[in-house]
């Protein structure tokens, strides 16, 4: 096309030059007529290309577009196919943003763009019914502005939110109505805020708590009595069938009441908020040894070896009673779920960025579709064995819930054949370490952490050999406890 | 998308919006603050709830701190840019709402107290706790759309708020008449029923709270001061007021 173009330019040229020359020699002056000639054509280009831009000043709107011949022509053509181009390329994208839109328009949850200092760009519909801000009469005004909640203000501010982090507010549209807000940065200073009704989440959830916590409750005493009328039917001219019938309505009252009990214990957990106040300094390496003598009469004559390794000099910041529950139940579960004669290894250690309560057992371990769902109410990997082992199904339940409410998190950790390994980490900000503490040095005022460090010398020397000691003191209580069985 | 031009974006000195906006919105966090305080206190007294109230009555000190820092800050505006105009209007109007603000703080905190204060008396009667609750409401929504009225500077619904006040007034007076029934009827209730009368009463002032920190938007906003006037005096006296610019 160019090539025919270019053509036709030169014939143009051919076609001015060629006469005019013809005409100079006829008229003796060619040199005069091919210059007169040549700045005929000059000028024509200079109208043409005159006109060209004038076109694309006034907006190179095709139904204006001059007529003009050869190249220039081919250039206005050129810039109007072009410019259809764009124009349909333009449509397409404008016509996917507004699909876009509307799409996000359409989503039940409420959804605010927020520019680099969170003030708002664009809300979606939803976002003026829970949150009442106006797309367009709200632009440019900052969140905080409209979202006035304290908890919103502190939640903006906190830097290096973690991904799960959000934020319950009341809906300022209707207090009835309960928000969950979260902000997800994105892009170069971008944020999007998203604000889901959770009211009927939160409901659902309550009455599920509410009602186990009743449900618990009000089987707490009937059992209670279940339990005692059986213990103390005790005659010995019963049957024999009948002394059978009364021990086992008793085994299993006792066990009904443990799961009560542990049931009771989770609703604690979850429905009472997190006391701050009640956290205290706890020196761990001097709760183990008493858990481990208990896992070790659970134990009786299985057999299970139980060696304990507890730094003392580390310290957790957290409520005594939510920790001998998870710990305690972490130590027993692996008593109840491993097979007889397994080695149980305990360990209290420091470890990078915080501290770390390590239970280790050499048993079969857990198959790996199992982990997951392992820490679930009354999820049992094995239906046979756990509840002839007399475990109540809820004990990693509680230490999952006891051990976050202490700041820490549980991981688990198995191979099929290779034993298990349960692991609670603190964060540093959780752990104290006595072993940096002077007497002198500890702030005056708090008891505990001097005390403990008093107490240091004394811990340390029994986790040393608290392993050996553990054993011996075990042997020692599943021997009364043989005895006290035989002891009618 | 269309820029909007908002009053506090319009100096060639950035760093000057951007103090003049810092301060809105501490004052908006204030409000923000002192809404959730009334929200506690609002629950605090109809639940009973004596350790939610003397949670919310230690936090009244963080108002009273947000007051003074915000003070402070509008001073040493005031004396650094030497404010003109719509600038000066609008430091004037945050000081003026941040006075205001405290005092509904203050108001709230009686509904906290309300509760915290030792007594034997059975608890509250529903009807006489269903009428708290429904004028509580009312004047938080009212508490609610005025700081959102001053974060937009939106006079329309800063005039349409502050109407509401006198129908707060009215729900006030209906309470008061029922509760003079109560009494009448059984004056053992005089006690439980006047400590829920200064209660009403403190909801009551906090909607006259409220209607101030709306006219503190009008005058920001259009630079026209409506107070001590009927509301209907008010909008002609805009309208005039903004017809008259328009013919300039």
């Amino acid at each position: 096309m160019s090539s025919r173009a270019w053509w036709v330019e030169l014939w143009r040229l051919l076609g001015v030059t060629l006469p005019a020359g013809l005409l100079g020699f006829a008229v003796g002056a060619p040199g005069w007529l091919l210059a007169a000639a040549l700045l005929l054509l000059l000028g024509w280009h200079a109208r043409q290309a005159a006109r060209l831009l004038q076109w694309l000043r006034v907006g190179a709107k095709s139904n204006r577009a001059p007529l003009l011949g050869g190249l220039w022509g081919e250039y206005v053509e050129d810039i109007e196919r072009r410019q259809e181009w764009s124009r349909q390329r333009r449509d397409r994208l404008e016509g996917m943003l507004e699909r876009f839109q509307r799409t996000a328009e359409a989503l039940p949850d409420g959804a605010v763009v927020l520019g680099p200092n969170h003030e708002i760009e664009w809300a979606n519909r939803a976002a003026r019914r829970l949150l009442g801000i106006d797309s367009t009469g709200d632009q440019g005004t900052r969140i905080q502005n409209l979202l006035r909640d304290p908890r919103v203000f502190s939640y903006l501010h906190t830097e290096d939110r973690g991904d799960d982090d959000s934020v319950d507010i009341p809906s300022p549209m209707n207090p009835r109505i309960e928000l969950n807000v979260r902000v997800i940065p994105y892009g170069e200073g971008q944020h999007l805020l998203m604000a889901r009704d959770v009211s009927n989440l939160r409901r659902l959830e309550t009455v599920r708590r509410d009602f186990v916590a009743n449900v618990s409750h009000e089987l707490r005493t009937p059992l209670t009595v279940i339990r005692g009328y059986a213990e103390s039917c005790t005659d010995e001219e019963l049957p024999e069938s009948v002394q059978d019938g009364i021990a086992a309505i008793s085994r299993q009252a006792a066990r009904m009441q443990a799961i009560v009990e542990d049931l009771l214990t989770l609703s604690r957990l979850e429905l009472d908020p997190v006391d701050p106040d009640a956290a205290e300094w706890v020196a761990v390496a001097d709760l183990l040894p008493g858990m481990v003598r208990d896992a070790q009469s659970l134990s009786v004559e299985r057999g299970h070896e139980l060696t304990l390794e507890a730094d003392a000099a580390i310290g957790l910041r957290a409520t005594a009673t939510e920790l001998n529950s998870a710990f305690g139940n972490l130590i027993n579960n692996a008593v109840q779920h491993t097979p007889a004669g397994t080695a149980i290894r305990v360990v209290w250690a420091r470890e990078r960025g915080g501290a770390v309560l390590r239970v280790e057992d050499d048993g079969e371990g857990i198959a790996p579709e199992h982990l997951p769902r392992i820490t679930e109410r009354f999820y049992r990997a094995d239906p046979g064995r756990s509840r002839a082992s007399g475990g109540t199904g809820l004990g990693l339940a509680l230490v999952k819930h006891a051990v976050a409410r202490n700041g820490g998190r549980l991981e688990i950790d198995s191979e099929p054949g290779e034993g298990a390994v349960f692991a609670c980490h603190f964060p540093s900000e959780r752990v104290i370490d006595f072993g940096d503490f002077d007497a002198e040095s500890a702030p005056a005022g708090d008891g505990a952490v001097a005390d403990q460090c008093r107490l240091r010398g004394a811990s340390a020397e029994q986790g040393a050999d608290a392993g050996g000691r553990a054993q011996e003191l075990g042997n020692q209580e599943s021997g009364s406890n043989r005895r006290r069985e035989q002891d009618p | 998308m269309t820029e909007r031009q908002s009053p506090f974006g319009r100096h060639i000195s950035t760093q000057y919006d951007e103090e003049l906006e810092a301060i809105r919105q501490k004052l908006l966090a204030m409000g923000g603050l002192v809404e959730r305080q009334l929200d506690e206190g609002l629950q605090a007294l109809l639940r009973g709830d004596s350790d939610l109230g003397e949670a919310m009555v230690r936090r009244d000190v963080d108002v009273n701190a947000m007051e003074v820092d915000i003070d402070e800050q509008c001073t040493r505006i005031i004396a650094r840019r030497q404010p003109a105009a719509g600038d000066l209007r609008i430091i004037l109007g945050m000081l003026k709402s941040i006075t205001d603000l405290e005092r509904v703080g203050d108001e709230a905190c009686k509904l906290g107290k309300a509760v915290i204060e030792p007594s034997v008396e059975p608890p509250l009667d529903r009807a006489i706790a269903q009428g708290v609750q429904r004028l509580g409401r009312h004047v938080q929504q009212m508490l609610h759309d005025a700081l959102d009225a001053f974060a937009r500077l939106d006079t329309e619904a800063a005039l349409r708020i502050a109407r509401e006040e006198s129908r707060v007034d009215e729900e006030y007076d209906a309470l008061t008449r029922q509760f003079v029934t109560y009494i009448m009827e059984d004056p053992r209730t005089i006690q439980r029923v006047l400590g829920m009368m200064w209660s009403g009463r403190a909801l009551e002032r906090i909607a006259d709270h409220a209607r101030n920190l709306c006219e503190y938007v009008v005058y920001v906003a259009e630079g026209q001061d409506i107070r001590h006037q009927s509301l209907d005096a008010a909008r002609a006296a805009l309208e005039a007021g903004s017809q008259g610019a328009r013919a300039e």
